[in-house]
């Protein structure tokens, strides 16, 4: 049913509905609300009439339904504003999102520490534990207990630095095994010595004074060459690369009986022959071999029931031939632009 | 080592073996081969004539020859003085490939030439080896050279291949060319034809050699009367020219020849100049003695010396006297095979810097059992080469045990310490070709002789070794090792390393290596924790390696100095190592602010200072659990390394811990660090893990709310926020949290005064704080800010 109202209220409505459609900003539409909705406003007004209306019910209804929609389309039009405010607001909070980000500052380890990490884990993994010594030890440590007799050249003062007749800076570090092999009261044994080692070397690209050894042992009954032999491979596949193998020179060490030099086949030619192996498809890695007897006789083991092998790897050189690095004094150097060209991720 | 195949060839059959076959096995079986070289590789060679020879129109030094090369006459320039009509030369024809490039045909100066006449040098023999005029001019090769001959390189004796061995300790036996023989027929399976000569001699010598020493044990000699000393023949010049040794006169070269043959070193005397017919060895002559090069030597108690009526006549096993050289005129002859102490002669050798091939020999120890088969040898090639009259029976001081080294071994010893599944056979086989002559002593045992010359071998585990060098270590299986299973890791000291290493690498510091020997001058900086009892060098390369370093900073600085002249301008590094001295090893961290911290990229850069390192100290120590009421800190009044004021010493439990602060200026100075910032600290982490604290335990969290007060005054400059801190703590034990927001110093303030804002955190584990309790706390700490701290509250 039509209400007989409707025209008193129809053109102001739409006249303030023409008025909200023009407003150009915020305050417009607070105007426009004073105006014409306020208690005293021009629209408001109109309900006053309501007395002399005879159908009142009809009056109000047809009243309420025309400021509704004036009230709607001023909220639809606040809404409208607030929006484009806000975006006004956002676009001009626009950043170059190409600069740098904050300053999280990651450090990086020096290869060398980066090398010696991964052959601990590496042996630690296969349940090997990590020994320390003395860099300062005694001639009986470094040499004696190791076969290495008064006379043998490896004492010399050419060689060896010397504080005084006794004491000296270990040239191995073979020298963990004899303290070790002392406290271990004749049980087995099964671990590495990390450490640095020094002799008596003017520095170059390839000597230094000072370098790094790990020095591997393992006793028990029934240790034999064979053991030694797949232990370094596994060694060689976790360090170099997972399709690396090795091979067996005979060598001598005071230390050891059967002596090996041990090649790894070369990671990056894969054997075909590069520089980095001199064209041979192999590069030499480590020594090593089967305890000599009379190193374990004198630390208390019967070379009878008990034998052992024994290995020791340069970091330095691990590290220089993994990384390429030509200069064994970078390390010591300790340029920090060198060092950050080194970062946490695993090798492949 | 150098082995000439030519020359092994007459010892062992290499036929049909190719020089990289042999070095291959040699190497595996662990007698390295460093080198194959050939004497010469140079082709397209003629033997030639010269048939005219005239002087170069343009030049004042060439000649224009025509020289004949068989089947025709070629034209060639050729500058040696040398050249002249009817020489023998060798010619290398256009196309000749020679160590300095090949030979092309050409024209000098307007002449043709189609070649070059050539010196021995330009074939590319070593000139060591050449006499001055054999360099100077070209090779003048015998009036019955064959003129036309393609086989130059054969004709000279330079067509040999030559292996260098790298001989290990172990293996001195190969210093010998009949031991690198019987090696290389061992390996290939091949016969060995070591030549033996009987001298009988004709005479009874009254000829006395003795000993007076225990590093000489034996001593043989031979008088050989009436020889004629001169140039060697072509073959053993050539030999000797292989192997390295160049040839001076037939008696001194077959002194070496043998010497190379046995590894027996050999000396000759001439009898004539000997004071007394007598050699004894004695070790306790001091004085200056003349040796064959002319130089003087000073001997001293040790060194062995062969005498003479007691005058030297020869430095033991190192080098001979000039006074009793064999020379020119010498007409008879003593040749002396004696064994002296590896140990002794080393001394000798290292302190007089005289190393020789025979020295060499006799440090790495030599064959003690084959004096008279070495010195009839060497009558025979004297006899050979010289034309001896005479020669005298051997006379000999001996001393030493002949009976070889048995050694009993049981197959399974072999293959259980080998990993390996050798049947008997393979190993009486290789034994057996290896000369040890092994015999069964029943079913799991079997026993050998070791040859006189393998003096390394010493018990069942160098036959473990000879049995797979021989055989190779493919026949090793492989196969980890089957023990009892243990908890493998790391050391508690490690691991801890570990945590601090990792927790500042991810705080933006870069781990840096430096060396543990330094100078006298820095060994003496630094030296907070050990100020003595370091170690010192008593033999040090150079200097600046001299002296074991007692604390890490002075290195890690030298570090950062390095960073700063290398163009690295803001870094944080830090260094983890022993720190060992004559009373302590212990673990140290170094660790160096360099510069400025940035926030991002450049921008809003911060220098660093002294809070940067006590931050890190804070963190470290909260890392490890260390309560702050065990921790004491003070200001440094010893040293000149750090900025007075702004350094600080802490201790655990009255330890030293740490030192930390901005460096000094004028020690920034030192070490190029004065345009920047430095901030440093050395922590001695075996303190810190050492250090035992509780156990980390759950404690409940109050569920009551926290109240706060904030407080501002003014207060002097000398009392300390520890000090604050400790007063307002003491006020009740509702305060459970203190943390300051601001500190201010400038106009509004009094002079050596500060104004400090604090904030207070209440709280109660039981109940909600009551307003009256709250005021109650507020009250007496401001009566303590007051009262206490003598502090003026701001409002």
């Amino acid at each position: 049913m039509e209400n007989k109202y409707e025209n008193l209220f129809s053109e102001i409505e739409k006249k303030i509905l023409v008025l909200i459609i023009q407003a150009k900003i915020m305050d417009d539409l607070t105007d426009i609300r004073n105006k014409y909705l306020s208690k005293k406003g021009e629209f408001s007004a109109l309900m006053n009439k309501i007395r002399e209306a005879d159908d009142k019910k009809a009056f109000g209804e047809a009243y309420n339904f025309a400021r509704r929609k004036i009230e709607t389309a001023l909220s639809e039009k606040l809404a409208e504003f607030q929006k484009a405010a806000l975006n006004e607001k956002l676009h001009a909070e626009s950043i170059d999102i190409t600069l740098p980000g904050k300053n999280y500052n990651v450090g990086v380890m020096n290869p060398f520490y980066k090398v010696k990490r991964e052959i601990e884990d590496i042996f630690v993994g296969m349940g090997y534990t990590v020994e320390n010594g003395p860099e300062v030890d005694t001639d009986k440590y470094v040499f004696e207990l190791l076969n290495i007799p008064k006379d043998h050249p490896a004492r010399d003062m050419q060689d060896t630095l010397y504080i005084d007749d006794n004491l000296l800076l270990r040239s191995h570090t073979s020298s963990v095994q004899a303290h070790v092999m002392e406290h271990a009261n004749g049980k087995p044994i099964k671990i590495i010595c990390p450490g640095k080692t020094f002799r008596r070397d003017d520095d170059d690209m390839t000597h230094s004074h000072q370098f790094a050894q790990v020095e591997g042992l393992v006793i028990d009954k029934n240790i034999n060459l064979g053991n030694l032999k797949a232990t370094l491979e596994l060694f060689a596949k976790k360090m170099f690369s997972k399709d690396s193998k090795i091979r067996f020179r005979s060598s001598y060490f005071p230390f050891t009986e059967p002596s090996v030099e041990v090649d790894v086949s070369c990671f990056n030619c894969k054997g075909k022959g590069c520089s980095v192996c001199k064209g041979s498809g192999w590069i030499e890695i480590l020594g090593a071999g089967m305890v000599h007897p009379n190193v374990l006789k004198m630390s208390g083991y019967d070379p009878e029931v008990y034998s052992g092998y024994a290995f020791g790897i340069g970091i330095e050189r691990v590290a220089m031939l993994r990384y390429g690095i030509d200069d064994i004094r970078r390390f010591y150097q300790s340029d920090v632009r060198f060092i950050e060209e080194f970062n946490k991720k695993d090798e492949d | 080592m150098l082995v000439s195949l030519k020359e092994i060839a007459k010892y062992v059959d290499i036929s049909g073996l190719k020089a990289e076959e042999i070095a291959q096995k040699l190497t595996f079986s662990g007698i390295e081969v460093e080198q194959i070289k050939k004497m010469s590789e140079a082709t397209n060679l003629v033997i030639g004539e010269v048939v005219t020879c005239i002087p170069h129109p343009n030049s004042d030094h060439l000649h224009c020859c025509k020289v004949n090369i068989g089947d025709e006459i070629v034209d060639i320039v050729c500058g040696a003085p040398n050249v002249r009509v009817g020489l023998k030369v060798i010619v290398a024809l256009p196309g000749a490939k020679l160590p300095k490039g090949e030979i092309k045909k050409g024209e000098i100066r307007g002449q043709e030439s189609n070649g070059m006449l050539c010196a021995l040098n330009e074939l590319g023999v070593d000139p060591k080896f050449l006499k001055p005029e054999q360099i100077a001019g070209i090779e003048k090769l015998p009036n019955d050279a064959p003129v036309g001959s393609k086989e130059v390189l054969s004709y000279l004796g330079l067509d040999d291949v030559v292996l260098d061995l790298n001989l290990l300790a172990n293996r001195s036996d190969c210093f010998a060319l009949f031991n690198v023989a019987r090696e290389i027929g061992a390996l290939f399976d091949r016969k060995v034809t070591i030549p033996e000569f009987k001298d009988e001699g004709n005479f009874a010598s009254d000829f006395k050699v003795g000993s007076e020493t225990p590093n000489c044990p034996s001593f043989y000699a031979k008088v050989i009367k009436g020889i004629e000393v001169k140039d060697s023949p072509k073959w053993l010049k050539e030999v000797l020219r292989s192997q390295g040794i160049r040839s001076i006169d037939n008696i001194v070269d077959v002194g070496n020849y043998v010497m190379l043959l046995t590894g027996q070193p050999l000396h000759m005397y001439d009898l004539d100049k000997l004071e007394k017919t007598e050699l004894i060895v004695k070790d306790n002559f001091v004085e200056d003695v003349v040796a064959l090069d002319d130089k003087t030597y000073h001997l001293i108690n040790g060194d062995l010396v062969v005498s003479s009526n007691n005058k030297p006549a020869c430095i033991g096993g190192v080098m001979g006297l000039k006074s009793v050289e064999v020379d020119k005129n010498t007409k008879n002859i003593v040749i002396e095979v004696a064994n002296f102490n590896h140990a002794a002669i080393r001394h000798t050798t290292s302190r007089l810097g005289l190393m020789s091939d025979s020295s060499q020999r006799y440090i790495k120890e030599i064959n003690p059992h084959q004096s008279e088969f070495v010195i009839n040898l060497a009558a025979h090639y004297v006899k050979e080469l010289a034309g001896y009259k005479e020669s005298s029976k051997i006379v000999a001081y001996d001393t030493i045990n002949h009976e070889l080294k048995k050694i009993t071994c049981s197959y399974d010893y072999i293959n259980k310490r080998l990993g390996s599944n050798f049947e008997k056979n393979t190993i009486l086989k290789t034994l057996s070709l290896l000369n040890f002559k092994p015999k069964e002593v029943n079913d799991s045992e079997f026993v050998v002789t070791v040859p006189a010359y393998r003096i390394d071998v010493d018990g069942k585990a160098d036959l473990s070794e000879e049995i797979v060098r021989y055989n190779g270590f493919d026949s090793v299986t492989s196969a980890l090792p089957y023990m009892e299973t243990t908890v493998g890791g790391l050391k508690d000291s490690e691991r801890k390393e570990r945590i601090v290493e990792d927790y500042l690498l991810s705080n933006g510091f870069d781990e840096v290596l430096t060396y543990v020997l330094t100078n006298e001058k820095d060994d003496n900086k630094f030296n907070y924790f050990n100020k003595t009892d370091g170690y010192v060098i008593k033999n040090p390369l150079t200097e600046d390696h001299k002296f074991v370093r007692k604390n890490l900073l002075t290195s890690l600085l030298r570090c950062a100095e390095y960073n700063i002249n290398h163009q690295n301008e803001d870094f944080k590094i830090f260094e983890i190592s022993p720190i060992q001295t004559k009373k302590v090893n212990e673990v140290h961290l170094a660790v160096a602010f360099i510069g400025k911290e940035y926030q991002q990229d450049k921008m809003i850069g911060l220098p660093v200072s002294y809070f940067n390192a006590k931050g890190l100290w804070d963190s470290i120590a909260k890392m490890f659990n260390i309560s702050p009421s065990r921790v004491k800190i003070e200001r440094i009044s010893e040293g000149e390394e750090f900025h007075p004021n702004r350094s600080a010493k802490i201790f655990i439990d009255n330890k030293l811990c740490a030192v930390l602060g901005d460096l000094h200026p004028l020690v920034k100075k030192e070490f190029s660090l004065d345009k920047t910032f430095a901030t440093v600290m050395e922590i001695n982490l075996s303190v810190l893990f050492n250090t035992r604290t509780p156990n980390n335990k759950f404690v409940y969290i109050s569920k009551y709310p926290v109240v706060s007060r904030d407080y501002a005054f003014i207060i002097k400059n000398e009392i300390l926020y520890s000090d604050i801190k400790k007063e307002i703590k003491k006020c009740s034990n509702l305060i459970k949290d203190l943390e300051i927001f601001d500190i201010y110093k400038g106009d509004k303030i009094a002079e050596g005064h500060r104004s400090i804002a604090l904030k207070i955190k209440l709280c109660s584990d039981d109940h909600t704080l009551k307003e009256s309790e709250i005021n109650e706390v507020d009250t007496k700490v401001r009566e303590a800010i007051k009262n206490k701290l003598n502090a003026e509250l701001r409002q």
